[in-house]
């Protein structure tokens, strides 16, 4: 009997709200040690949280942009266990009544779309960080992290191969950046992968012991670590061993997980409704309000593209790698009318510059205005395609005007007859074995005339002028 | 000042604000009333004589301009339980596991008295973080009683009792500030829970702690309630005080006797003296209605259930690292855990974390504080229906005079079955002095009204004083 692998994943992403989630100490990544704290977030003796409204609207719209039920009420829950990175002693989180329960997200498969479930979605509190010593043999703890919002995306256990499970993960990605609720940046820690992973007789639908797999740095990490676990519990079962309930820590380098905890009934966090955060009603307005306010998501965005604007899937695709990159289509397309040209341009050229440069898609930052103007004037047949790609690159590098370094450079098009006209006469002059080649009906001369018309002219003549002018002298 | 014994908070407001004495004369006559009784009384865990000093010229200076952001108890001198944080001052919760931490902040209610111009003289003694009923578990030796200096009792109940502040503000931690002011013969006002801020006091059971205040009279202590009740941003379980207007007359109001109170065992000095309190407020006018406690027999295990699992929860942060007192000899991560919980926290605060950590425990223990919690909701309800037979419920306030016996759990549970419903239900209650036992130590009764209630119960305990004259007595010195 063959076996399947099955698992879930829970995703905990940091939001970038201004502030922590209970305190007024600002939501930094990278400052000094110990100075983004306050009484709260360091669990003085006395202190009291206080509900930042800003993660609640987060939280519920990464819930409504994953059709998840909205809870009316919900509440806190104290995770309680002792950790020099958790000064309070406790974690607080959401274990009883979490905010989004229910919902699903669709994935790509070779095999076509799926339906991946979502368990459940819930705030809750980061902790801080131990640092160890550089010289010395003791560890340091930087209490900034501490009370930075985080949300928990719990899946339900609906993967079957480890394809499914990084293709989910850049959706959810996708998803969180459109929503502007996190910068989802895993090397800083910002979006961290824990993985489930059973394993049962394929088609049997029982449900094996899991295991849990932390310390994974990439999505397709998070794949190796899934192929590796399922492939050590298969291992582990054929030679009549059992699987244990344990939690272990992904070694990328080595392709290897290593067993951290054995959960056995050692982990009690002793759960306690948190008596300093009231219940929190969330009234039907307030989701309305909230759902009329969504930004459109990557994947409608894609659908629209190809219906509305004809774009190709591949193109439609690469305009939602983030939100940055389709504001920037649609704004341009907006300012120029032509959807095919904006997307060839930043599909193009644009994406080879970011490429080249090393820059995300998120951070990606130019003026629509001026990459709509660029395109007017290569349609128009202002600058040529080659020309277009040098501003293209002072816009990209130095945020130039198009129009401005066009004129400073001279390096419009000559579109003025006279002008053509008298390079053309000159050119005919100067080649009457071309001319008369032509004239003898070898086609292939007037291609070497055009040539040496756009030599004379340092290649900006407006091609089909030249092409107009020089047919018109070897007809005479 | 001889002029200054005996006389309210608000009566030397006026004096203050009238010039007829000076802030800093009436600190100075507090520092020698300390002086003077202190070693006999110890009803404070630091005196801050120095710094009170200067607070009280800032005050004056600030009466002398005309800074109207000041109370009428501007220039007063008081204290502050030992569980209430004051920026930058020892703040232990009569632990030795603060021992030496100096708070980083304030709290709001102590923000709020010194926007008024309070004159604070100190941090009084309280049991350790507040689990007591008697303040004999405080790590640094208990207040005494002046009544009787064998027996332990609260700080602040002490520190007004014998005249060294004129009015004291507490964590009701458990239920020792309640307790404690009629034992010392003088009164104590627990306002509805959420109406006082929380944020600053060092916690110990979230949902049933509130700040409360003894004065000399229960008008002393509605006095100051006003001025630190109200919403604060930063404590999110905080609600708008009700209008403290105690002109209710007593014509008509219905006093609840729980008949479940009846077979409690308890002194029958006290029984006496509670009877005969009900018969004067028959006499004031109100009329006496039997009532039934919601779950009587239950009160007590889910109000100490609650109150462990909060505890261990709370109390896990003192754990060595950040503040207090760390273990500078353990070897690793967990020996300095053991050891500095070992060795700092005292023995009745282990059984409550133990307990609590069993209540809270997965293993087949969580259904403990299920339960009670949903216990408390039927309680909750349970009074609602109780406040619409009674107007307030009357009882002692504690079934004995005397002290805990250290040790013993069942008997500290034992002596709070008056006192532990109001914090259970979030309720206002006043204790009130009634009497003196014949041993000589004063006696008390407990209001306990509903949400809110606190003007009418002000009421009713400003009405039975002004027909009695027990809160005016004061215990004598030693040699006096």
């Amino acid at each position: 009997m063959s076996w399947e692998i099955v698992a879930g994943v829970e995703v905990h992403v940091e939001l970038s709200t201004n502030t922590k989630i209970f305190c007024g100490c600002a939501n930094a990544f990278g400052a000094e040690p110990n100075t983004l704290i306050c009484p709260v977030c360091t669990g003085m003796p006395g202190a009291l949280p206080v509900l930042n409204r800003r993660v609640v609207e987060y939280a519920l719209r990464a819930g409504l942009a994953l059709d998840c039920d909205i809870a009316r009420r919900t509440t806190f829950d104290r995770k309680n266990y002792f950790y020099p990175d958790l000064p309070k002693a406790y974690q607080i989180s959401q274990l009883h009544l979490p905010i989004c329960q229910n919902g699903w997200l669709e994935i790509e498969t070779p095999t076509g779309s799926k339906r991946i479930g979502i368990r459940q979605i819930h705030m809750e509190e980061d902790a801080g960080k131990l640092i160890h010593h550089p010289t010395r043999p003791c560890t340091l703890v930087d209490y900034n992290r501490c009370g930075v919002p985080l949300l928990e995306i719990v899946s339900q256990p609906d993967f079957t191969a480890a394809h499914e499970v990084i293709a989910y993960l850049k959706s959810l990605r996708e998803i969180l950046l459109f929503l502007g609720v996190s910068d989802c940046k895993m090397q800083e820690g910002s979006l961290r992968v824990d993985l489930n992973v059973s394993v049962r007789h394929k088609g049997s639908g029982e449900q094996g012991i899991p295991t849990e797999m932390k310390n994974i740095s990439s999505f397709q990490a998070v794949g190796r670590a899934m192929v590796w676990e399922g492939a050590r519990q298969i291992q582990l079962l054929e030679s009549g061993e059992e699987v244990l309930r344990e939690t272990r820590r992904w070694d990328d380098g080595k392709n290897q997980g290593f067993v951290l905890r054995s959960k056995g009934g050692a982990e009690d966090y002793r759960y306690l409704p948190d008596p300093d955060l009231p219940i929190l009603e969330i009234t039907q307005e307030q989701v309305e309000q909230l759902r009329s306010t969504l930004p459109e998501l990557p994947r409608n965005k894609r659908a629209r593209y190809q219906r509305e604007m004809g774009l190709s899937p591949q193109d439609a695709r690469t305009l939602t790698a983030s939100r940055e990159v389709a504001a920037l289509f649609e704004k341009t397309t907006a300012l120029c009318q032509n959807p095919q040209e904006a997307a060839n341009l930043i599909v193009g050229d644009l994406a080879r510059l970011c490429t080249e440069t090393a820059t995300l898609p998120e951070d990606l930052q130019v003026d629509a205005a001026k990459l709509a103007a660029l395109i007017v004037m290569i349609r128009s047949g202002k600058i040529n395609r080659t020309v277009g790609k040098e501003v293209l690159e002072q816009i990209f590098f130095h945020d130039a005007d198009p129009a401005v370094y066009v004129a400073q450079k001279g390096l419009a098009m000559v579109d003025d007859p006279a002008l053509v006209e008298a390079a053309v006469r000159q050119v005919v002059e100067a080649n009457p074995k071309s001319v008369s080649d032509y004239q003898n009906g070898k086609k292939k001369a007037f291609g070497y005339l055009v040539g040496q018309v756009m030599r004379s002219l340092k290649g900006k003549g407006d091609p089909a002028l030249v092409n107009g002018i020089l047919r018109e002298l070897l007809e005479e | 000042m001889k002029e200054l014994e005996g006389i309210g908070p608000l009566a030397l407001g006026r004096l203050i604000q009238s010039r007829a004495i000076s802030c800093v004369e009436a600190t100075r006559h507090s520092l020698e009333v300390i002086q003077r009784r202190e070693h006999q009384c110890s009803a404070f865990l630091k005196v801050t004589g120095e710094q009170a000093l200067t607070s009280a010229q800032g005050v004056q200076k600030r009466l002398d301009a005309g800074d109207e952001s000041l109370s009428p108890l501007a220039g007063v001198p008081m204290v502050l339980s030992d569980s209430v944080c004051v920026k930058g001052t020892a703040t232990t919760c009569g632990s030795k596991m603060l021992e030496g931490f100096l708070s980083p902040y304030s709290s709001t209610l102590w923000e709020r008295l010194q926007a008024g111009g309070a004159v604070l003289l100190g941090k009084t003694a309280l049991d350790e973080f507040a689990l007591g009923i008697s303040g004999e578990s405080c790590a640094f030796g208990p207040a005494r009683n002046p009544w009787d200096t064998r027996l332990a009792s609260e700080g602040g109940a002490v520190a007004v009792s014998c005249g060294e502040a004129f009015y004291a503000v507490g964590s009701d931690g458990f239920v020792a500030l309640r307790r404690s002011a009629p034992f010392c013969g003088v009164s104590s006002l627990r306002p509805t829970y959420g109406t006082v801020s929380r944020y600053g006091l060092v916690a110990g059971t979230s949902s049933l702690e509130q700040a409360g205040v003894v004065g000399r009279t229960i008008l002393d202590c509605a006095q100051v309630l006003a001025l630190i009740q109200g919403r604060d941003s930063r404590d999110s379980t905080t609600v708008d005080g009700p209008m403290l207007d105690w002109n209710t007359s007593l014509r008509g109001l219905r006093i609840g006797m729980p008949e479940s109170y009846l077979d409690v065992e308890l002194d029958l000095d006290i029984r006496q003296a509670v009877l005969a309190a009900s018969k004067q407020l028959e006499t004031l006018g109100a009329s006496l209605v039997p009532v039934e406690l919601p779950l009587a027999d239950d009160l007590l295990p889910v109000y100490y259930v609650m109150a462990c699992g909060e505890i261990s929860s709370n109390l896990a942060r003192y754990d060595g690292i950040r503040y207090g007192y760390s273990a500078k000899d353990a070897g690793d991560l967990m020996e300095l855990y053991r050891q500095s919980r070992g060795r700092a926290l005292g023995s009745r605060v282990k059984e409550h974390i133990l307990l609590g950590n069993l209540f809270l425990s997965g293993d087949g223990g969580e259904d403990y504080h299920q339960k009670a919690l949903q216990a408390w909701e039927l309680i909750l309800q349970g009074f609602e229906d109780v406040f619409t037979r009674c107007d307030m419920i009357l009882s002692p306030t504690a079934p004995r005079t005397v002290g805990e016996k250290p040790g013993d759990l069942l008997e500290l549970y034992r002596q709070s079955i008056f006192t532990a419903p109001a914090s259970l239900a979030g309720l206002p209650a006043v204790t009130i002095p009634c009497g003196l036992d014949a041993k000589g130590i004063p006696m008390g009764f407990q209001l306990t009204g509903k949400p809110f209630g606190e003007g009418e119960l002000i009421a009713v305990g400003h009405g039975y004083q002004s027909a009695t004259d027990f809160h005016l007595r004061i215990p004598g010195e030693v040699g006096e």
